[in-house]
């Protein structure tokens, strides 16, 4: 399946009240892993939920999957192939987890009572929770909590995964066991995640791209995201005046995104310092116009 | 897009169904008011006497499980609104409106278990000694659909204002709605509510009852909430025609209920107390005919039993002159608030105007047991058969057994014969000393019942002396009593024959020196 026809994104805009959430958004995605990546209050979330229909863009295009989510029968072919994990997944706390992914199956138009329950049984293995079907949701941990909302996307075998934040409190063996999970999914699907994490792009995004202040900054490959800091990220033992950015490391020395201190080494850099310096710039050239 | 359920197949709908009927019939809420519901229904049906009128005012007892199933299904409505789901489900290929007809189906779950018991209530209804005539399974069949209509209503609530504080006003129109259509007694209007009580009339033959309708009024207005649920999510053309359907079977089955009886209808009822011997059953024990209405023929047994009591202490001659003991509506009936009603008041007004009060209740002279069971609910006198037993003393010793509708009540303080009818009637039915000590007395001696439910029927206004004294009879062996009394009939069924004289025939010390005949009204003989 060609990039254009799964998710293309047109020129989207979408505002609350006065607070622009996405500002001429343009976006082709494909097969694989896309990773969003930005502060809190960037568009992520709001880009998501117009990928999930769980929201509709002020202005703009969007075309999943060749449906368009502007039409009921678009939104219901989208959503006959979507997975989606909200920012914040609601649960049924008196509900066991077999009885909520259960009850989720239904709502994707699993009738058939036995396929239904092998489903609900094969997604909860994916996600490491069989031994706790019977367990009620509300007994479980955060952790715990955040599987079901994995598992309950995975039912019925999306074309299309939308995840927000997915791996917020998983523990780093929940985290492998995700990453090993989207992988086989991205084999021959499109996912759509947007995290925090710059490990978890690293780990498992084909593609990033980073947005702030409603705006994609850059949308390219991991390795390319981290070459944009190539020749600006270093090691020293003081920040220096030239840097953008700097914090103490574990070892005592500062890693400092911008000019080079004195006597400094150069690092290697790391999606986390090219998103910190694209970021960064962003916000000093705003506050230059504002001046 | 399945925008709307009557566009889709429903087999979502069904499915969800299925999940939340499983969590309904699990629910510790609701299976508390199950579990408490026979004794609701009991305690609704406590104080009836007849099956016909147990099985309408059971229904009573399933109003708190009704509630507790809006409450449920209002809340499972809003379940994932409440545990924030609601983002992620409406992300979801099904459509709310599938949604919707899950939870309605869902809040059905409890209608079958609603059958269960309504089918133990009519077992128990059936077996009931205290209980005569038949049941109206018709009538039990509305229980089905208060239920199942709470559970609707509650889901149509949730739909339209998702928070789930609005259950509670819910819940308060509904029983400010039901208490004013209850307390249209007399008017068929009392017919649209969701449940009606039987009539004060105590007669089924009077209370033209339209249960089918009924029925079919509740079915339609349950369907109608469960369209109304379902527009929240859109209306199609499907569903605008279903509403218009219903919105026609509203109207007609609301008409058909609250049609005026037409003159003919209105006169026929009438009839039922004008002339009480074209509409009841009569069977010859002895040489009497006891008559009575449908659904009271178990009564007969009853009344045989304490009438041929009396008559074995007064002479054969005298005995031998009653032919028939018919049925006859009390004048004065209790009502649903456990206070005296006109009888004529608590009949639909067409009816009433045919009702000739001279007929219906002529000064006949003759035994008319009633239709209440003389047991007095609403005062726990438990005065069973005294009515009756009065009546058949004085009919025996020549006092107005029952009143007429217009006439008071006759005195006849002081006179033997009215203490002697007392004393018959204590005899028979062994209540005499329970009336004297639930009743009140009047500035003029006389027993008073105040907002009893009702005042016996009788045509003498009794004295508490004379009850006094047919009390203290009770230490005297009835075999003297019977030798006095055989041999001296005539003489103390005299009207100017005092009690004192009683007492001195017996040879037994007066219980006080009122016993003397003073203002008495009541004729010589009534027969």
């Amino acid at each position: 399946m060609s990039i254009e026809s799964i998710v293309s994104v047109r020129d989207v805009r979408r505002s609350f009240g006065r607070t622009v959430a996405l500002d001429g958004i343009d976006l082709d995605l494909g097969t694989g892993v896309t990773g969003f990546l930005g502060p809190n209050g960037a568009g992520k979330t709001t880009l998501l939920r117009i990928l999930a229909t769980a929201l509709a863009p002020d202005s703009g295009t969007v075309r999943i999957l060749g449906h368009d989510p502007a039409t009921a029968d678009g939104r219901y072919e989208i959503r006959c192939t979507l997975g989606y994990v909200p920012q914040e997944p609601g649960f049924h706390t008196r509900f066991t987890t077999f009885e909520f992914v259960d009850y989720i199956a239904i709502l994707k138009e699993l009738t058939d009572r036995r396929q239904r329950h092998d489903e609900v049984r094969r997604v909860l293995d994916q996600v490491g929770l069989g031994t706790v079907m019977h367990k009620r949701i509300g007994k479980l941990s955060g952790g715990m909590r955040r599987r079901v909302a994995i598992a309950q996307a995975l039912l019925g075998h999306p074309q299309l995964l939308v995840l927000d934040e997915p791996t917020a409190g998983l523990d780093p063996e929940q985290r492998l066991r995700f990453r090993e999970v989207v992988g086989t999914v991205a084999e021959h699907h499109t996912v759509v995640l947007a995290t925090h994490q710059t490990e978890d792009v690293s780990a498992m995004c084909g593609r990033v791209a980073v947005i702030d202040e409603g705006r994609v900054l850059y949308d390219g490959t991991p390795a390319d995201l981290a070459a944009v800091a190539a020749g600006k990220v270093w090691l020293a033992d003081h920040p220096g005046d030239g840097a953008r950015l700097s914090w103490r490391t574990a070892s005592g020395r500062y890693r400092v995104i911008g000019d080079a201190p004195d006597r400094a080494e150069p690092a290697e850099p790391t999606i986390e310092d090219a998103y910190l310096l694209l970021a960064g710039e962003r916000a000093m050239g705003e506050e230059a116009s504002a001046a | 897009m399945k925008t709307h359920l009557l566009n889709s197949s429903g087999r979502e709908a069904l499915a969800l169904g299925r999940g939340e009927a499983r969590r309904m019939i699990r629910n510790k809420g609701v299976i508390v008011f199950v579990l408490l519901t026979p004794f609701l229904i009991i305690a609704a049906t406590d104080g009836n006497h007849l099956r016909w009128q147990a099985s309408i005012e059971l229904i009573l007892g399933l109003v708190p499980l009704g509630w507790a199933i809006m409450v449920a299904t209002n809340l499972a409505a809003l379940r994932d609104r409440r545990h924030r789901v609601s983002e992620l489900a409406d992300t979801l290929p099904v459509s709310p409106a599938a949604r919707t007809a899950g939870f309605l189906l869902g809040g059905l779950a409890l209608v079958p278990v609603v059958a269960v018991l309504l089918a133990g209530a009519l077992i128990v209804i059936s077996n009931h000694d205290r209980l005569s005539g038949s049941p109206a399974i018709d009538e039990m069949a509305i229980g089905l659909l208060i239920v199942g209509g709470a559970a609707i209503v509650g889901v149509a609530v949730a739909r339209w204002l998702p928070r789930s504080m609005f259950v509670v006003p819910t819940i308060a129109i509904t029983i400010a709605l039901a208490d004013s259509l209850d307390k249209s007694a007399t008017s068929r209007v009392r017919f649209l509510g969701f449940r009606t009580p039987s009539s004060p009339s105590l007669l089924p033959a009077l209370d033209d009852r339209p249960a089918l309708w009924h029925l079919v009024w509740l079915a339609a207005w349950c369907a109608v909430m469960a369209a109304v649920a379902l527009a929240r999510d859109g209306v199609g053309r499907r569903l605008g025609v279903a509403f218009v359907a219903l919105a026609v079977l509203v109207v007609v089955s609301g008409v058909a209920q609250t049609a005026t009886a037409s003159a003919g209808e209105a006169t026929a009822r009438a009839d039922v107390l004008n002339r009480p011997a074209d509409h009841q059953q009569c069977e010859k024990i002895g040489a009497v005919d006891y008559c009575a209405y449908v659904h009271y023929e178990d009564r007969i047994d009853d009344w045989q039993h304490v009438i041929s009591t009396v008559l074995d202490h007064v002479p054969v001659a005298v005995a031998g002159q009653l032919s028939e003991v018919r049925q006859r509506a009390e004048p004065v009936v209790g009502n649903a608030l456990c206070g005296p009603s006109e009888y004529l008041s608590v009949l639909e007004g067409p009816v009433r105007k045919n009702v000739s009060v001279e007929q219906a209740w002529s000064a006949d002279g003759q035994i008319h047991p009633g239709l209440s069971d003389e047991s007095l609910p609403c005062n726990h006198a438990g005065l069973n058969l005294l009515w009756t037993a009065v009546q058949a003393g004085s009919w025996a010793v020549g006092l107005p057994p029952t009143r007429s509708y217009s006439a008071p009540p006759c005195v006849a303080d002081g006179q033997a014969r009215a203490v002697i009818a007392l004393w018959l009637g204590n005899v028979a039915s062994g209540k005499l000393q329970r009336l004297a000590d639930v009743a009140d007395t009047s500035d003029t001696g006389a027993l008073a019942y105040i907002d009893w439910d009702p005042p016996p029927p009788w045509g003498v206004e009794f004295t508490r002396a004379d009850t006094a004294a047919a009390l203290a009879l009770a230490a005297v062996a009835t075999d003297n009593i019977d030798r006095v009394l055989a041999d001296h009939w005539d003489e103390l069924v005299d009207p100017s024959t005092p009690s004192a004289r009683f007492f001195v025939l017996l040879g037994i010390a007066s219980p006080s020196s009122s016993l003397v005949v003073a203002n008495a009204t009541c004729p010589t003989r009534a027969r």
